[in-house]
């Protein structure tokens, strides 16, 4: 299933040119890419501190490139990582990651 | 500046970073970045942003702890943090604020948000920017005099330094504007570490060239004038033994030291202390010991002035005559004018009270003309012969020089019965100008007398530029003629050369019979002093 992400939504948001946008998406995904291995192996070793800083940059960022449903996802993931709650942030953090493998901009 | 103002940006989120740059990139800035606040410390240190964004979470160092760290370095004090951050907490903000960040950016921000208020923190920092260059020196960049000001003003008990690099002025005019400014630069470079730590003097400031100052607040009154005595000297000591070096070449700086203390016009003294350190000879002064007898000097010297005024407003300089007497003919042949100041309480003012002030003060042309006008007087009315005194600073003068050669040129009678008595060393200004105007002068009869003739920096050689007719033998030479053989043996000598080059020669201070009597002796053809007669208002 592909996930979009509308060049023009953002292009109204930031009034970026088109160049400039595909620049800011590819080290948008870049960035995504690392702080998704980052919170995998934090996870793993259930490291509440590298869930909360790697599940808050991913909110952040996504936050900024409108992907609202990563956004929400991260955020409860920050949120319980913050307070060390036990949830299930395997599945959260697959449900991210899936997002972004099929994600496109057009 | 024409420069374009520098961001600096600061978040461990590289598309956070990219899409800031973006949305800035048509507001003129150039842009550098760091990914966490160790290296966003590094960057500003290096470059001087003119505005830091900095996100709040980060690894290696947060923005909070970056932004304290920031607070403490001095060049960095004023720059314009704004936290990029998604903190809604007040207390979170106000934490911020404590830190030292001054204004916040939301995240997600809003692109309109963000350039206004880079726009007008940049202005803000373009402010501040001027305001230190008016508080920095521009060769070593160091806080000048007004920085200076403002930080006394804070303290308690400030003592100040204030040390100037001996002869600066020689220095440039020896090796070049350029290479003084470098040494200045060394100089300020090394001057904290040649303190002795009991001082803790932590900064240096740049007050005027070659002028730097060093303030210690004392405020437990702990530091005695003689502990602080003992301490400059060892800073001094310390100057002469290290050598500024540069480019390959060593030079060897020396330093006057001028100290003060009291919050009054504490700048003011030691300046007062270090040009009175600088004639004096010193090296090092305590200013506050000698300001008051400055001040006194100051006061009276204003006083003479006032008087000189006064004395020539109400028409009284006058002059006096002293009768000179001609050894061969027996009789009183001539008489030298000399100036006196009659003061408010009919006191007789002699020209050593008031003639050196006059020199430095407009009033001095002014009394040279009252003499001229009384010789005039003097020789029109009578039939004797005068002379009247002139200066470097007269001949100088285009305007005295015309009144002279006015008032005495156009009559033959009147002039042959004048001399000018010049002082063979003083320094003037234009020895061509001198040496026509004695031409002019002798022209018309006017005759050359040489004063105080024998010691100073007396020049037989030169002596010829005068075309003297005179030499008035210097009185300290002929007072002591009768218990001094040396003495004796020199004025000899100069009657000697007086008579190989055919000039008549005058006798000074003769003051007893025996002195009389032994001039007479050696052949001086005139006499003057006490014994012959006393200076009077009136020629008998």
């Amino acid at each position: 299933m592909d996930y979009t992400l509308s060049k023009q939504a953002l292009s109204d948001k930031f009034g970026f040119d088109d160049d400039d946008l595909v620049m800011l998406f590819s080290v948008f995904l870049e960035s995504a890419k690392t702080n998704l291995e980052r919170l995998h192996t934090a996870i793993t070793n259930n490291d509440y501190n590298g869930i909360y800083i790697s599940s808050h940059n991913i909110k952040g960022s996504a936050g900024n490139m409108l992907l609202d449903e990563v956004y929400e996802i991260a955020k409860v993931i920050e949120e319980a990582s913050k307070n060390e709650v036990e949830i299930d942030y395997l599945t959260n953090y697959e449900k991210i990651n899936n997002i972004f493998r099929n994600l496109i901009l057009t | 500046m024409d420069a374009k103002p520098l961001i600096l940006i600061v978040d461990d989120s590289q598309d956070t970073r990219l899409t800031i740059k973006l949305t800035l990139k048509d507001e003129g800035y150039d842009f550098i970045e760091a990914d966490n606040g160790l290296d966003a410390i590094q960057q500003t240190v290096k470059y001087n942003p003119d505005v830091i964004l900095m996100d709040a979470v980060m690894p290696k160092l947060n923005g909070f702890d970056a932004t304290i760290r920031l607070r403490k370095i001095e060049q960095c004090k004023r720059i314009p943090i704004l936290m990029i951050s998604s903190l809604t907490l007040n207390i979170e903000k106000i934490a911020a604020i404590n830190a030292g960040v001054n204004d916040f950016i939301t995240k997600p921000f809003d692109a309109v948000e963000l350039k206004t208020r880079c726009k007008a923190y940049i202005n803000i920092s373009n402010l501040n920017k001027k305001y230190i260059l008016a508080s920095q020196n521009q060769t070593t960049s160091l806080p000048n005099k007004n920085a200076l000001f403002e930080d006394i003003a804070q303290y308690h008990n400030p003592k100040l330094l204030l040390s100037k690099i001996e002869d600066y002025e020689l220095l440039e005019e020896f090796y070049s504007e350029e290479i003084t400014k470098q040494i200045e630069i060394e100089f300020s470079k090394m001057i904290l570490t040649l303190f002795p730590t009991e001082l803790n003097i932590t900064q240096a400031y740049h007050t005027s060239e070659g002028e730097f100052a060093f303030i210690y607040d004392d405020i437990l009154d702990e530091l005695s004038d003689d502990r602080a005595f003992e301490l400059i000297r060892v800073f001094q000591d310390n100057i002469k033994k290290h050598i500024i070096k540069l480019n390959g070449y060593e030079y060897d700086i020396s330093v006057i030291n001028s100290y003060a203390y009291g919050k009054d016009n504490i700048f003011e003294h030691a300046r007062v202390g270090l040009n009175y350190a600088v004639k004096q000879d010193k090296d090092f002064i305590i200013a506050n010991h000698i300001i008051n007898n400055v001040k006194e000097d100051a006061k009276k010297n204003i006083k003479t002035i006032k008087m000189i005024k006064q004395a020539i407003l109400k028409d009284n300089i006058v002059s006096y005559y002293q009768p000179i007497y001609n050894n061969k003919t027996e009789k009183i042949e001539k008489y030298e004018s000399l100036v006196r100041l009659i003061d408010e309480n009919n006191n007789v003012i002699p020209p050593n009270s008031f003639l050196e002030i006059g020199k430095k003060g407009k009033y001095y042309s002014q009394i040279t003309s009252t003499v001229i006008n009384n010789a005039v007087h003097q020789l029109k009315t009578t039939n004797n012969n005068i002379t009247i005194n002139l200066s470097a600073l007269d001949i100088d003068d285009r305007n005295t020089r015309i009144h002279l050669l006015k008032a005495f040129g156009d009559c033959p009678d009147i002039s042959s019965r004048l001399t000018f008595e010049l002082l063979e060393d003083e320094i003037f200004k234009n020895y061509d100008l001198l040496h026509a105007f004695i031409t002019e002068s002798k022209q018309k009869g006017i005759k050359i007398a040489i004063d105080d003739f024998g010691t100073g920096y007396s020049n037989f050689e030169r002596l010829q530029d005068f075309q003297p007719d005179i030499l008035k033998i210097d009185g300290s030479l002929i007072k002591n003629i009768t218990t001094n053989n040396y003495c004796k043996k020199i004025v000899e000598t100069i009657q000697s050369f007086a008579d190989k080059i055919k000039v008549k020669t005058v006798a000074e201070f003769v003051s007893n019979e025996e002195t009389f009597k032994e001039i007479r002796k050696i052949g001086i053809d005139y006499a003057q002093g006490y014994y012959i007669g006393k200076p009077s208002e009136f020629i008998k």
